[in-house]
C-alpha cells in the first residue's frame, strides 16, 4: 500500500517542542542573568505598559542594573493591532536592537512574535504570515516571553493573533498566524507578577485557559500527547480560577492558574482549537472586546453545540471539573460538564452573552496606556441579524475552525453565534 | 351587600358568595377578579391550600396579606430558599434550653441517679426520664409547625415554593393533605383550627404532581387593562385617570417585547407614582424614556424598551434604528490619523488591490485545512440543508 494512501485518514500529527520555561514565585528576577547568557545586549521590551503597576519599571531597572540597554515600545493594545506591531519594527530597526523581551498577557507576546517575524524578513508586514509556517527565515531575534496575566499561554505557543486595520479598515480582520520561528526562547512565568491583574480581566482570561484546554481536548486534531495536558488544565481551572478572581493577593490561586495556562497552550499547540476562538477573534475584529471574555461567552454554546460530536470526552471534562459522575450515562456527565462550565462563568461575573457587554468592558487597555483610537471608535454590539452573518462568515475563515469538533458550515454555525449574541445561558442547561 | 360587623373574625361563614369574596377583598385595596374570587372561596369552604403560579410581581404574596386582612387572621411566613432544610421550616428541638436546664439541675439528676448500682443502671434510670426533655417545651417551632399549633386561626403563606429544594416539598405534602405535623419524639399536632394556606411559585422548575394535586391551582397573570387601570386607581397614585390608562396600554406594549423581565403589577404602581411625583401632564416618549428605569431592570430591556417607545407613545412615529447616543455611524472609524511612522504596504487609497475583495477571500471556509489539517483528510464541508443546525437538539430545549 502506498504511504500516501495510509496518510489520508490519518496524516501525520505535529507535537510541538516548547521554550525552556522558568516558573514559580520570583521567577522574574532572572530576567537579567538570563537574557545575558543569551546574548542580549540591546533587548526591545514590547509591552502595553501595565498602567497602574510598577511591573514594567522594575523589569527594565534590572534589565539596566545587569548592564543591559533596553529600548522600551510600551503602547501595544489588547487585540494587537498590525500597526503597533510595525510601529514596533520601525523602533528596533532605528535602534538598531538586537533581541526582544515581552511583558504582559498575550498582546504583548503577539506583538511581539510577529514583530521578529517581520524583523527577520527585512520589515516586510506582518499581515503576510497569515496562516500556517508562512515565514521562510526561521533565524529570527531570540525572544524572552514574561507573562503578567493567566490566560494566554502565548508564551509557549507557536502561535500569535494580529488585528489586520488595513487591507480593509471598514471591516477588520483578526487572523491567528501558526508558525514555528515564532516560539519565543524562554519563557518566565511568576505568579507574583499576576497578583495586579483586575478581578474581571483574572476572570476572563481564566475562561480563555479553559478554551485553550477544553478545544483540544474534544477537537478532531486531539492525539495522546496533548490530552493529558488539557485535561489537567481543565482540572486546575475550576479548583483554583475562583479563588485567584476572589482572593488575587494569594499564592495558591494564582498559582494554580499559572500551571493551568501553561499546559493548556501545550495542549493546544498540539490539538489545535475550535469555534470558540474563532467566534473570539470574529468578534474582537469588529468590536475590540477582550479576547477572554470573547471566549467566556462563547464557550458554553460551542460546547452545547459540539457534545453530540464528542459526549465522551465531555464526560471526561466533567470530572475533571469535580462532578461526581458516577452512575451518569456519558450524555448525562456531559450535561454536567456544561453546567459546571455556566457556573464558574456566574461565580465570577461574566456577562451572559454579548449584547449584555457593556463599553465599559470592552478591552481597553487598562493595563496599558488608556483607552485608544481604535477602541474609543468601536462600536456598540448589536447582535442583529447583519452582525450574525458576518460574524459568522469571518468565523468560517478562521484558522481555528477546521479543527473543530464538529464540522462546520454556515448553517450549523449560524445560530450558535446567534446565540453568544442574544441567547441566554438558561436555555443551554437540560 | 348586606352589613357586616367589621371587626369580628371570619371564618369560612364570613364569605357568602364569590362577589362577597371580591367586595371584602376590595375593601382591603385588593382587586380580585371572579376567578381568584372563586379560588378564594373554594378554599375557605373546601379548607384546601391554593397554589399561585405566574410571573413575580402580579399580586400573589399580596393575596395571602390581605386575605390574612380580610378574615382577621394571623399571617405567618415560610419564605423558602434553596438549600433550606426542615429545621426552619418545620421545627427544631431547642438544644442549648435543653442543656441549660440539665445543667441547672445537676443534683437533681444526681440524686436519681444515686441508687443506681452501676453505670448501666444509671443510664436505664435516665432514659426513663428522657420525655422530660424531649416535651414541647423544648421543641422550637418555626412556621408550619406554628400554623399547626397556634390557638387563633392563621393564613399560612408559604412563598417562593420553588426556590426550595424537592425534600422540603416533600416535608409540606403531610401538612398540606391532613394538616398535621408529625414529631416523632411526641406524636402527630393536629391543627386545631385549619389554616388558610397559600403557595406562591415563580415557575423557576415544575413542582411535583404530589404537591400540586393537593392545592387549589390558579395561574395569576397580568390583569386585563381595564383591572390594572382599577388597581392603579385603588393604590391612589396621584396620576390622573386619562394618563394612567395611556399608562396601562405603554406597559401592556413593553410585555410584548422579548425582555427578560417584564414589568409587572407593582412596577406599573410605581410607576404611575414615579410620574405623579414628577408633576407628568402628558405622557411623552421622552417623558417615558427618562424614568423607564423604574420598570426595567436590565441594561439591555432598557434599551429595547427605549426603542420601542416612541411606537407605544404614538403608532404612527418614526422609530429610528438605535437612539442617538449609541452612535452607529457606519464605518469603523479608526483613526488613521495615528503616529505610524512608516508606511503600510497596502494604501487606503484607489491604487494597489482591493482592501474589501481581499478580505472577503479570507472567509472562505476550507481554505486553511490542508496547510495544518492534512490533506484530503476532511474535505471541504458538506453543505447541509437550512434548520439542520437548529434541530440538532430536536427533543430538547437547547436551540443548537
Amino acid at each position: 500500500m502506498q504511504v500516501d494512501e495510509l496518510l489520508k485518514p490519518f496524516p501525520i500529527k505535529e507535537f510541538h517542542p516548547f521554550p525552556r520555561a522558568l516558573m514559580g514565585p520570583g521567577a522574574h528576577e532572572l530576567i537579567g542573568p538570563e537574557a545575558i547568557k543569551l546574548g542580549f545586549t540591546k533587548p526591545l521590551v514590547m509591552t502595553s505598559g501595565l498602567r497602574g503597576t510598577n511591573v514594567v519599571q522594575k523589569i527594565v531597572d534590572s534589565l539596566k542594573y545587569h548592564g543591559l540597554d533596553a529600548v522600551v515600545y510600551d503602547k501595544v493594545e489588547s487585540n494587537p493591532k498590525d500597526y503597533n506591531v510595525m510601529d514596533a519594527v520601525a523602533l528596533y530597526q532605528q535602534n538598531k536592537c538586537d533581541s526582544f523581551i515581552s511583558i504582559g498577557g498575550g498582546s504583548s507576546h503577539d506583538a511581539c512574535k510577529g514583530a521578529r517575524i517581520s524583523v527577520a524578513h527585512d520589515g516586510r508586514n506582518v499581515n503576510d504570515f497569515e496562516g500556517f509556517n508562512k515565514s521562510e527565515n526561521p533565524n529570527n531575534p531570540p525572544h524572552i516571553a514574561v507573562s503578567t496575566t493567566a490566560g494566554t499561554g502565548s508564551e509557549t505557543s507557536w502561535a500569535y493573533v494580529i488585528t489586520d486595520t488595513t487591507t480593509d479598515p471598514e471591516n477588520p480582520h483578526k487572523y491567528v498566524a501558526f508558525d514555528d520561528a515564532s516560539v519565543a526562547t524562554l519563557a518566565i512565568d511568576d505568579p507574583v507578577l499576576y497578583f495586579d491583574c483586575p478581578v474581571d480581566y483574572t476572570a476572563q482570561c481564566g475562561f480563555d485557559v479553559l478554551a485553550h484546554a477544553s478545544e483540544p481536548y474534544v477537537s478532531r486534531l486531539n492525539f495522546e500527547p496533548s490530552l493529558g495536558n488539557a485535561i489537567r488544565a481543565i482540572k486546575l481551572t475550576a479548583e483554583n480560577l475562583r479563588e485567584a478572581v476572589w482572593n488575587g493577593q494569594d499564592l495558591k490561586g494564582r498559582e494554580g492558574m499559572m500551571y493551568a495556562q501553561y499546559i493548556a497552550a501545550q495542549a493546544f499547540n498540539s490539538g489545535g482549537l475550535g469555534i470558540i476562538h474563532s467566534i473570539s477573534h470574529a468578534v474582537s475584529a469588529f468590536y475590540d472586546t477582550h479576547h477572554g471574555l470573547n471566549n467566556a461567552i462563547a464557550l458554553p454554546r460551542v460546547w452545547a453545540f459540539n457534545m453530540p460530536a464528542q459526549y465522551g470526552r465531555f464526560a471526561d471534562i466533567a470530572e475533571a471539573m469535580g462532578v461526581d459522575t458516577h452512575g451518569m450515562t456519558k450524555p448525562q456527565a456531559a450535561d454536567a460538564a456544561l453546567a459546571a462550565a455556566i457556573r464558574l462563568l456566574r461565580d465570577v461575573g461574566i456577562p451572559e452573552n454579548f449584547v449584555s457587554v457593556t463599553q465599559d468592558t470592552y478591552s481597553k487597555n487598562r493595563l496599558g496606556q488608556g483607552p485608544t483610537a481604535y477602541y474609543e471608535n468601536a462600536k456598540v454590539i448589536k447582535g442583529d441579524d447583519a452582525d450574525v452573518d458576518r460574524i459568522t462568515h469571518h468565523v468560517l475563515g478562521d484558522a481555528c475552525t477546521p479543527g473543530n469538533a464538529k464540522e462546520c458550515t454556515f448553517e450549523t454555525v449560524r445560530p450558535v453565534v446567534a446565540h453568544c449574541m442574544t441567547g441566554h445561558l438558561d436555555d443551554l442547561l437540560s | 351587600m348586606s352589613a357586616r360587623p367589621l371587626d369580628a373574625v371570619r371564618d369560612p361563614a364570613g364569605f357568602a358568595d364569590v362577589a362577597d369574596v371580591i367586595d371584602q377583598f376590595a375593601e382591603h385595596g385588593y382587586l380580585a377578579d371572579e376567578r381568584l374570587a372563586t379560588t378564594v372561596f373554594l378554599q375557605a369552604h373546601l379548607e384546601k391550600p391554593i397554589l399561585l403560579e405566574g410571573p413575580a410581581g402580579v399580586g400573589k404574596t399580596q393575596l395571602a396579606k390581605s386575605l390574612a386582612e380580610v378574615t382577621g387572621r394571623r399571617l405567618l411566613r415560610l419564605q423558602c430558599y434553596e438549600g433550606q432544610d426542615e429545621t426552619t421550616a418545620l421545627y427544631e428541638w431547642d438544644y442549648g434550653k435543653q442543656l441549660l436546664y440539665t445543667q441547672l439541675m445537676r443534683e437533681k439528676v444526681g440524686a436519681l441517679v444515686a441508687d443506681s448500682p452501676d453505670l448501666a443502671g444509671a443510664v436505664d434510670t435516665l432514659a426513663g426520664e428522657e420525655s422530660v426533655f424531649f416535651s414541647e417545651r423544648f421543641l422550637a417551632a418555626r412556621p408550619l409547625l406554628e400554623a399547626i399549633r397556634s390557638e387563633e386561626p392563621v393564613v399560612l403563606l408559604v412563598d417562593e415554593v420553588d426556590r426550595a429544594d424537592e425534600a422540603l416539598e416533600a416535608v409540606l405534602l403531610e401538612l398540606l393533605a391532613e394538616y398535621q405535623v408529625s414529631v416523632p419524639e411526641l406524636g402527630t399536632f393536629r391543627a386545631r383550627h385549619t389554616p388558610y394556606v397559600i403557595l406562591t411559585s415563580n415557575n423557576t422548575r415544575d413542582l411535583s404532581a404530589a404537591l400540586k394535586r393537593r392545592c387549589l391551582h390558579l395561574f395569576l397573570d397580568y390583569p386585563d387593562a381595564e383591572r390594572e387601570l382599577d388597581i392603579i386607581r385603588s393604590k391612589r397614585t396621584g396620576l390622573s385617570d386619562e394618563l394612567a390608562r395611556q399608562l396601562v396600554g405603554v406597559v401592556r406594549g413593553l410585555r410584548e417585547l422579548d425582555l427578560r423581565k417584564a414589568p409587572s403589577i407593582s412596577e406599573t404602581v410605581d410607576w404611575a407614582r414615579t410620574l405623579s411625583v414628577l408633576g407628568a401632564e402628558e405622557l411623552t416618549a421622552q417623558t417615558l424614556a427618562a424614568t423607564a428605569n423604574v420598570v426595567v431592570k436590565y441594561e439591555r430591556d432598557l434599551r429595547r424598551a427605549l426603542d420601542a417607545l416612541p411606537r407605544l407613545v404614538d403608532p404612527n412615529a418614526v422609530v429610528p434604528d438605535h437612539l442617538p447616543e449609541h452612535g452607529h455611524g457606519h464605518g469603523h472609524g479608526h483613526d488613521h490619523a495615528h503616529d505610524h511612522g512608516h508606511d503600510h504596504e497596502i494604501p487606503s487609497g484607489s491604487e494597489g488591490p482591493d482592501g474589501a475583495e481581499v478580505r472577503r477571500a479570507k472567509d472562505q471556509p476550507g481554505r486553511h485545512d490542508e496547510a495544518y489539517y492534512g490533506t484530503g483528510s476532511m474535505g471541504p464541508a458538506r453543505s447541509v440543508p437550512a434548520g439542520q443546525g437548529a434541530r440538532s437538539f430536536g427533543s430538547r430545549r437547547r436551540p443548537f
